[in-house]
């Protein structure tokens, strides 16, 4: 039974089958976009197990397509197995040995990319300095304590958690969490006393002035989702009512529990580092008469009062900051402001993979092709 | 081809399970960390003095009935507000609103709060049948009390507004009591009297009165402009983002200052473009329409959501266009007032501006 199974995921027709599944998936994925937008077709097509389709009216989706993570995961297997059953070490296969392991690397290179990879952005006005970027499109709920004269401490709670009807008891609260409504896209509106027919979107704070318009989810390469909740806590001494979060409220809201107080906030996910960037001096060059860009590029300065390093350094396209395994690329600008930049964080530990994979499996074909060549040097000179 | 031992082959369909099992399961989870102090953070509330464009109308009052609460103001436009409880925890909402004298605008305002409760618009005649005689500080005032035909949330009691004017010098004061029928009901009286007696001030002054109601708000309004909110547009060139005031998605001031834009959105039809004409043309000084005479001053012109209303007013050198685009439910009013040559000059370049909207 077991050698059947082996022999049936080590075969080359599941290689074929595999791959040709790769191509209808990439190209269903392609297709997708008009209607999911990329971000989107990403998730329900590339990082998932299934691509599930769902019937006009019905309850339930149905899986139509292996996803992006089975069939490359299942190509894994399918080249591990095919070389545990076929495994005979020979000189003369060093050539193929490289070149199948170089592939290896690099299909788990591309899961741990996918995995660990974080990108982010940062904005920076001149003369503003930052130790943290934001991810443009993920948020957290956060729970700010500022009772600490040295450091503020956070609990953020993803966005994955929030979700209608859900309570949380996050870490380090003495209180828990009810997500009484969670919208992934929403507007705010401020509420006319007068002329609003909509109740306000919560009881308490901010929320008894605003009216929370739920919004579809946005699917444009250019667009964002602005997720809103409506919130309210349990516990002992927790405020009563309800109140609202979102990613459109400017300043965060001060509840009070038991005599301490935490500021609440829906926000960009931030990512920390130990070390700060400042934006000292932000160019935009055009090409002369025109409105083209022509360069763009950052002077900032690096401080890390770790290390005690503090020194400028100039970001322009492609000539990225790379400092303690992030790189900082020039990404954008805001229109008519030209003192503000904005950059792309990204932080990818398995960054190096791809290099390291091409160069391996270009090694191995070399060798390959190098063997065949000089055997068929040598036979035809003993001919 | 090597004999295949089985033992080996669990172990490596095992390994291969247990790596994806490891590696797919990383679900985010909450983090706790500590940051340094960020140096712009600002939370505290400023002082009440401190607080910009900070009404300074207020109410006093010497004392309220047990189930009234004074709360901390929350609205810009707001001099007071108190909320009352019902014995069978039934919550109602009175607030103070000064503005600039609105005398003779009674209908309009009648019937956007009938709107509110899904009733159907009174007219002049029917309105004095409405009316009740009341004093307000003093003053001579009216009250109306109006009621839904039936509940406005499914399970709800039926929604009840009471609301009492009275124009004091050249503000009108308005005290709008909204909440379930029947305890709004069961505080009418108590409303007569408390108004009775309150005292009114359009302007701060020395007396530190103990009922001073108009506290600072904890925090600050939703942003008028929040960028990811605002629909997406193509700005003229030599117009200039002015900061919105209250109620407004953005503001812009031409080159010059012959003008400005406003835009601002509303909720289904925004109370009626009849309502919404005479209001617009109070503003310029001009007499009310009738229905039929609307035709008059509107025209549909086509835009990316579909077709919108452009109204057009004008009287001595000024002129107002108003652009009224229906979107998603909702109705975005596109406002341009100024110099009547400088409006004639822009008005291109505004029709262009509304058009490029997009939601």
């Amino acid at each position: 039974m077991m050698r059947h199974a082996l022999k049936f995921i080590s075969s080359l027709r599941l290689t074929v089958a595999l791959l040709s599944l790769s191509l209808v998936l990439v190209f269903a994925g392609t297709i997708a976009q008009v209607e999911y937008g990329l971000w989107d077709t990403q998730v329900r097509f590339f990082r998932s197990l299934f691509v599930y389709w769902k019937p006009a009216g019905g309850e339930f989706a149905i899986p139509v397509l292996p996803g992006g993570y089975l069939l490359g995961w299942a190509l894994l297997v399918n080249l591990l197995a095919a070389h545990y059953v076929r495994f005979k070490f020979a000189w003369s296969k060093l050539g193929i040995f490289l070149t199948h392991f170089g592939l290896i690397f690099l299909l788990l290179g591309q899961f741990f990319t996918e995995q660990m990879q974080v990108e982010s952005s940062m904005r920076l006005e001149e003369g503003q300095s930052k130790n943290y970027s934001e991810a443009g499109r993920s948020t957290e709920l956060v729970f700010i304590d500022h009772s600490n004269s040295e450091f503020d401490e956070v609990v953020a709670i993803p966005q994955s958690q929030l979700a209608s009807g859900r309570e949380l008891a996050p870490p380090k609260l003495p209180f828990q969490v009810k997500i009484e409504e969670f919208h992934l896209n929403s507007r705010l509106r401020q509420r006319a006393p007068m002329m609003s027919t909509n109740p306000p979107a919560a009881t308490q704070g901010i929320g008894v002035q605003a009216e929370l318009i739920p919004a579809a989810r946005a699917t444009a390469m250019d667009a964002i989702n602005v997720p809103s909740a409506i919130i309210s806590f349990k516990g002992d001494g927790a405020p009563t009512g309800t109140w609202l979060v979102s990613l459109n409220l400017d300043q965060p809201q001060t509840i009070t529990v038991g005599g301490k107080s935490w500021d609440t906030a829906l926000r960009f996910t931030r990512h920390y580092t130990p070390y700060s960037i400042g934006l000292l001096d932000f160019r935009h060059d055009k090409y002369m008469g025109t409105e083209k860009a022509k360069n763009f590029s950052s002077q900032v300065r690096l401080t890390n009062p770790t290390t005690g390093e503090d020194r400028e350094t100039l970001i322009k396209m492609n000539q990225p900051l790379r400092y303690a395994g992030t790189t900082y690329f020039q990404a954008s600008f805001e229109p008519g402001r030209d003192d503000i930049t904005i950059l792309q964080v990204v932080r990818n530990p398995a960054w190096l993979t791809p290099y390291i994979s091409v160069i391996v499996i270009g090694l191995g074909l070399i060798v390959q092709f190098s063997m065949h060549l000089f055997k068929f040097v040598n036979r035809r000179k003993s001919s | 081809m090597n004999p295949i031992n089985s033992s080996r082959a669990r172990l490596l369909v095992t390994t291969i399970g247990l790596v994806m099992v490891a590696v797919g399961c990383s679900d985010e989870s909450v983090r706790v960390y500590q940051v340094p102090k960020e140096q712009a953070h600002a939370q505290q509330p400023p002082a009440a003095t401190e607080r910009p464009n900070a009404p300074t109308a207020h109410v006093h009052w010497d004392s309220l009935p047990a189930n009234w609460k004074d709360r901390p103001v929350t609205g810009k436009m707001r001099a007071a507000e108190i909320g009352i409880t019902g014995s069978g925890g039934q919550e109602a909402e009175l607030v103070a609103i000064p503005l600039p004298e609105l005398a003779g605008k009674e209908l309009e305002f009648v019937n956007m709060w009938r709107e509110q409760i899904n009733l159907t618009p009174t007219t002049t005649a029917a309105i004095a049948e409405l009316r009740e005689p009341l004093t307000i500080a003093g003053n001579p005032g009216q009250l109306f009390d109006m009621v839904s035909d039936k509940p406005l949330t499914e399970g709800q009691p039926k929604q009840r507004i009471l609301v009492a004017m009275a124009t004091i010098e050249a503000t009108t004061w308005f005290f709008k009591l909204t909440g379930a029928d029947e305890l709004v009901a069961q505080e009418k009286s108590n409303l007569k009297g408390f108004l009775a007696k309150v005292e009114l001030h359009t302007a701060a002054h020395d007396d530190p009165h103990a009922g001073l109601a108009s506290a600072p708000p904890t925090q600050s309004a939703p942003p008028a402009a929040p960028a990811p909110g605002l629909p997406k547009w193509t700005v003229p060139a030599g117009w200039t983002a002015a900061t919105p005031g209250p109620m407004l998605l953005a503001s812009f001031d031409l080159a010059g200052g012959g003008g400005k834009v406003t835009v601002s959105s509303l909720g289904g039809d925004g109370g009626g473009l009849l309502m919404n004409v005479n209001r617009w043309r109070g503003q310029i000084g001009l007499s009310p329409l009738t229905g039929d005479q609307l035709s008059g001053v509107t025209k549909e012109i086509d835009v990316a959501s579909g077709k919108a209303t452009l109204v057009d007013l004008s009287n001595n050198d000024r002129r107002m266009l108003i652009l009224v685009v229906p979107h998603q439910g909702q109705s975005g009013f596109y406002k341009f007032l100024g110099d009547a040559s400088a409006v004639g000059k822009e008005m291109d370049a505004f029709l262009q501006f509304a058009k490029s909207a997009q939601y």
